[in-house]
């Protein structure tokens, strides 16, 4: 408890440091940041009612975002473009730093709680983060229409199979099924295996990772989506880890939080460096995503598992439609509702 | 040293830099009504932001090295790499959002 108290008081001591830094430092340079500001200004104009509205979104994206192991890209996209009418490329260019920032505080928060699996988290971005070079450079050269049907087959499959795992999985919980099985080379070699408390269904939870082969390569997948079609990929990364790999969901979900946030940051500097980032929208959608990511990390744990598949299931369902939607359209000119 | 602990102060360090520089800047803008001076703090904070994944991957190689866990340094090693690359291709080919 001491040493909690003394983690907290350290946290809130750094938290005080920095904020009096930034007071300083803006205190001494503000001519020049004002000089810097009104250059932007032209750009860009700031909206003080449509800052709480986006602020107030960004907060349910970023919690649902947390508490599914997703970047949430699939609600902030659509959302900006049709309800808040920012074009296109602006919508995905803030949805992209708005991942990076619930990443971050999400990913945190489940490195702080002891259930994201570094390891296994970096073993994964081998793959993922190659394949979204890969996927950036074949969308270079070939469209990329064809692959939303692909993907959208992959959500619909990930999908039954979350819904057809929940028994088992939680079957395995109670009998500590996770940690019967071997773990394969890779798995051993790496020491990707590991436990963590479940305070949902309340018991710990020690795991062997295997079948390493099959979610490096499902996270590649993921990452040739995310460079090609601008898909976040993580409902691939958290299905693969947990039916595919022998990860407990949780552990999935916390994982691909704390993975997400590289892919993401690579497509976002560079929009950054370009200037494609809406610098008078950016701000509320940021603080929003990363304040619901640090609610929805408190929640997470607390869930039931069999309500926690159920619901990355309907998301996973809503994917694949989407996903098939964009597919027919830019293909056949299909337009479904 | 722990991987866990060093990630988890670097990602609380970047979270809290950039939110403090982009929580000023909201309410510059919506409270003060300090357009230009909002605008160029959330430029800071989303830099800090974008290179907050950057300097956790780099922080773990570092660790690892620390700790010779060969293995986990050469993973995260090439992930460093593969970014770096990443980002000069989308540099280069100007990779940027066209919907």
């Amino acid at each position: 408890m001491d040493l909690l108290e003394t983690v907290e008081r350290k946290k809130i001591a750094l938290i005080g440091v920095f904020a009096l830094i930034s007071i300083l430092l803006i205190v001494l340079f503000y001519n020049e940041i004002a000089y810097l500001g009104e250059a932007y200004e032209g750009k860009y104009v700031v909206n003080p009612i449509l800052n709480l509205e986006l602020l107030a979104f960004a907060t349910f994206a970023g919690f649902i975002g947390a508490i599914m192991g997703i970047g949430g890209g699939v609600i902030i996209v659509p959302t900006l473009s049709t309800v808040f009418n920012l074009p296109i490329h602006e919508a995905i260019a803030i949805s992209i730093v708005s991942v990076v920032a619930t990443s971050i505080s999400g990913g945190s928060a489940y490195v702080d709680q002891r259930i994201t699996n570094i390891r296994l988290a970096m073993f994964l971005e081998t793959s993922t983060t190659l394949g979204a070079l890969i996927g950036a450079l074949l969308a270079l050269i070939m469209p990329g229409k064809y692959l939303f049907i692909i993907f959208s087959a992959f959500a619909l499959y990930m999908g039954f199979s979350q819904l057809y795992s929940v028994k088992g999985e939680l079957r395995k919980m109670s009998a500590q099924g996770f940690k019967q099985i071997e773990p394969d080379f890779v798995s051993r070699q790496l020491n990707l295996s590991g436990n963590y408390f479940d305070e949902g269904e309340n018991v710990n939870v020690e795991y062997v990772v295997s079948g390493s082969k099959l979610g490096w390569l499902a996270s590649f997948l993921a990452g040739v989506g995310s460079g090609m079609l601008g898909i976040g990929g993580g409902f691939l990364k958290v299905s693969a880890m947990n039916i595919l790999m022998n990860v407990p969901v949780k552990v999935a979900i916390a994982t691909s939080k704390f993975m997400i946030g590289v892919t993401a940051a690579t497509s976002a500097v560079v929009y950054y460096i370009h200037g494609a980032i809406r610098l008078d929208v950016v701000a509320p959608i940021a603080v929003g995503t990363a304040l619901g990511a640090t609610v929805g990390t408190r929640v997470m744990n607390k869930l039931k598992v069999k309500w926690l598949k159920a619901t990355f299931s309907i998301l996973t369902f809503y994917l694949a439609y989407a996903m098939l939607r964009k597919g027919l359209y830019l293909i056949f000119g299909i337009q479904l509702p | 040293m722990d991987v866990n602990r060093v990630a988890y102060w670097v990602l609380f360090i970047g979270m809290i830099l950039s939110e403090i520089l982009l929580i000023s800047s909201l309410i510059l803008s919506t409270l003060l009504n300090l357009k230009s001076l909002a605008i160029i703090l959330a430029f800071f904070g989303v830099g800090i932001l974008i290179a907050t994944p950057y300097t956790r991957v780099l922080a773990i190689s570092l660790v690892s090295f620390m700790n010779r866990d060969h293995k986990l340094l050469l993973i995260s090693l090439f992930v460093f790499v593969t970014m770096m690359v990443s980002l000069i291709s989308g540099l280069v080919f100007n990779i940027v959002p066209h919907g």
